[in-house]
């Protein structure tokens, strides 16, 4: 394929990927799946022909474009709404996804006689649920859930990668060394999450710093230095053999909690970039995979993936959860809220260029059983919620008619306050009423409509209006509005 | 954008009885999380009596209109209560409170809400449907008064 072909079909890809995304969103198919569907069209077997095999590329591609969804999903998680379920959310992503790998290689091992190492390194790999796809799903119009569920299932698929990785990379290692102890990966794990941790908070920090003090001559400079914090954040961590993932998850909820400057534009831009990079991801994880190679492991496929769905995660959840209160409807939709997205995908790329056996056997296997649990419970999810009663009124998200960022330094508020009935202000052009210097009328809402105020704008009663200032000049602004047309007789 | 979408049949409180602007509020919050048309009730009243704080919601002629935006509810909801006896709301022309429409809006949406603020206080600025909310006998007399109203409005 010539150059000119290859971009012009990438870029024809990603559009057309992009306005289906309204398509998905109608019929409620999670968007990822249908990412992941035009990779397989695009590919080799589909109608686009496109012949790629490279697992070393999927992967990095993979585990970079997973950097950037988990900071962005760190990024945008309610801090003070995920506080509450810290403790819930860490046991289902450590022992839970412990307990989903153990259970899915038990399993594997009986049900399909594979031999043990294998049963149990193919439950490491789908052992832990995705964020993006969990992301994706929960945020998507479809789906409101009562608190805290949202936040605690979000929690979770964000920060229990980290431990299916390790489980993955922990087997890998047993396979090839069939003598190591399985305690030696103790410490590894250790070292793994604490690593992980700390960076991720501390480089955070570092971020926080660099973007308040240094100021950059370009305004669109921020968003491409937080790009490069995030590749840094993870391959510092890596390099320093701890877990990137979490490292970036971490960073992106300390960034998300503290006020810095360019916060907003820099969580819509990483907002972009993490579609981009979801997108890219599916897209290239469907291409890898050759659906005519899918149909010969169906059958297993099927069988492991019900397995996860319907014993595995549940046990998983159901144990995990005993020290917490939790209804039997919550934990309930918690179990289904266990999609397996990329993660278990790209993990499945790790056997291969670790030069085992079976692998090819494995990443198709593991590819099915992510596409089950996507279709079965993406689907599902809301249906669900509504069964064991746990779901919620949606949130319809609407755009601010203005943002507001508070600017450092500066103690100001945005508040609405009404021009009440028999104002003297009323009747008056706002150039009239002699407001405080810093204190401004932002917008004014009236008749259904927003009115951009200036000078000579005349106030009515009944008016709202949206008003940034100070404390102190708020006190003057509110007398000013707030002064009676008509003096009454005392005592009348 | 149509007020009845907002006020549920639920959340109309007719002749409460109160003694001070806290204690309605107090009240209409409780009765609106027994509803179950809020989450978290304290939350949500601190919110309240937070933004009363930065400037009375007391609009003029016994009209009050007190609102937050709160994490304790998913969609905006109101509710109208009716208070037996009138309360000072801290309003500047002194005629106590006795109809209150209290206002809760999700914290990531705003337009809608400062719309409705806007078409709630110019609705009631006509004195014939501030004399006819007096006198309503049920919450549904309330509902189609509101909507009479609105649709003259518009």
């Amino acid at each position: 394929m010539s150059g000119e072909l290859l971009l012009l079909t990438a870029a024809v890809i990603v559009v057309v990927s992009v306005l289906l995304s309204k398509v998905s969103e109608r019929f409620g198919v999670p968007t990822l799946l249908l990412f992941l569907g035009i990779g397989m069209l695009a590919g080799y077997d589909g109608p686009g022909g496109i012949y790629f095999d490279n697992a070393r590329m999927a992967q990095t591609l993979g585990t970079i474009a997973l950097a950037y969804i988990l900071f962005a999903g760190g990024l945008e998680t309610d801090v003070a709404a995920v506080r509450r379920v810290v403790r819930p959310a860490v046991a289902l992503a450590t022992f839970g996804v412990f307990s989903t790998a153990l259970i899915t290689g038990l399993g594997i091992h009986y049900l399909l006689g594979h031999n043990w190492m294998e049963s149990l390194l193919i439950g490491a790999i789908v052992s832990s649920t995705d964020a993006a796809a969990v992301f994706a799903v929960l945020r998507s119009k479809n789906v409101g859930l009562k608190e805290p569920l949202r936040p605690l299932l979000e929690l979770e698929s964000g920060s229990n990668d980290p431990m299916a990785v390790f489980l993955t990379i922990g087997m890998i290692a047993l396979i090839r060394e069939p003598a190591r102890p399985v305690l030696s990966l103790v410490p590894l794990f250790l070292q793994q999450l604490i690593i992980g941790l700390a960076l991720g908070y501390l480089m955070a920090r570092f971020f926080i710093r660099i973007i308040n003090r240094v100021k950059l001559d370009y305004e669109g400079l921020y968003p491409v230095l937080s790009l490069g914090w995030v590749l840094l954040t993870y391959a510092l961590t890596a390099w320093l053999k701890g877990s990137g993932f979490l490292a970036v998850y971490m960073t992106g909820l300390v960034l998300g909690k503290e006020s810095f400057s360019h916060k907003k534009s820099l969580i819509r831009f990483q907002d972009g970039i993490a579609w981009l990079m979801q997108i890219l991801m599916f897209l290239t994880l469907g291409l890898l995979v050759f659906p005519s190679q899918l149909i010969p492991v169906a059958g297993q496929g099927l069988l492991v993936a019900l397995l996860l769905i319907l014993v595995a995660r549940p046990a998983a959840v159901f144990i995990s959860l005993l020290p917490f209160r939790f209804s039997f409807r919550e934990k309930h939709l918690i179990s289904w809220v266990g999609l397996r997205g990329s993660v278990p995908i790209v993990l499945a790329t790790f056997p291969m260029l670790a030069g085992l056996d079976q692998t090819h056997f494995i990443f198709n296997l593991v590819f099915f059983i992510v596409i089950s649990s996507v279709l079965l419970q993406g689907t599902t999810i809301p249906l669900m919620a509504r069964l064991a009663r746990v779901d919620a009124p949606l949130v319809r998200q609407r755009r601010y008619p203005i943002d507001f960022d508070n600017p450092e330094g500066m103690d100001l508020q945005l508040v609405d306050l009404f021009v009440p009935y028999g104002s003297e202000a009323a009747g008056q052009q706002i150039l009239e009423l002699g407001f405080p210097r810093d204190c401004l009328i932002t917008l004014i809402s009236r008749n259904e409509k927003f009115i951009m105020p200036g000078g000579s704008t005349v106030l009515e009663e009944g008016d709202v209006l949206l008003m940034l200032s100070s404390p102190e000049n708020l006190a003057v602004a509110r007398e000013i509005l707030e002064k009676r047309r008509e003096e009454k007789p005392p005592g009348g | 954008m149509r007020l009845l979408e907002y006020i549920n049949k639920n959340a109309i409180f007719l002749d409460i009885e109160v003694h001070d602007k806290n204690e309605a509020i107090s009240e209409i919050v409780e009765s609106m999380a027994k509803a179950h048309l809020i989450q978290n009730a304290e939350e949500f009243k601190k919110e309240v009596y937070e933004r009363e704080r930065l400037g009375s919601t007391g609009i003029g002629k016994g009209i009050a209109i007190p609102h937050a935006r709160t994490r304790a509810v998913n969609r905006l909801v109101i509710a109208f209560a009716r208070l037996k006896e009138g309360v000072d709301f801290g309003a500047e022309d002194d005629d106590p409170v006795r109809l209150i429409f209290l206002l809760g809006t999700p914290v990531d949406t705003v337009g809608d809400y400062l719309k409705i603020l806007a078409k709630l206080s110019r609705l009631l600025k006509e004195d014939l449907l501030r004399k006819r909310l007096l006198k309503a006998k049920t919450g549904k007399e309330v509902l189609e008064l509101l909507e009479e109203a609105e649709g003259q409005n518009c």
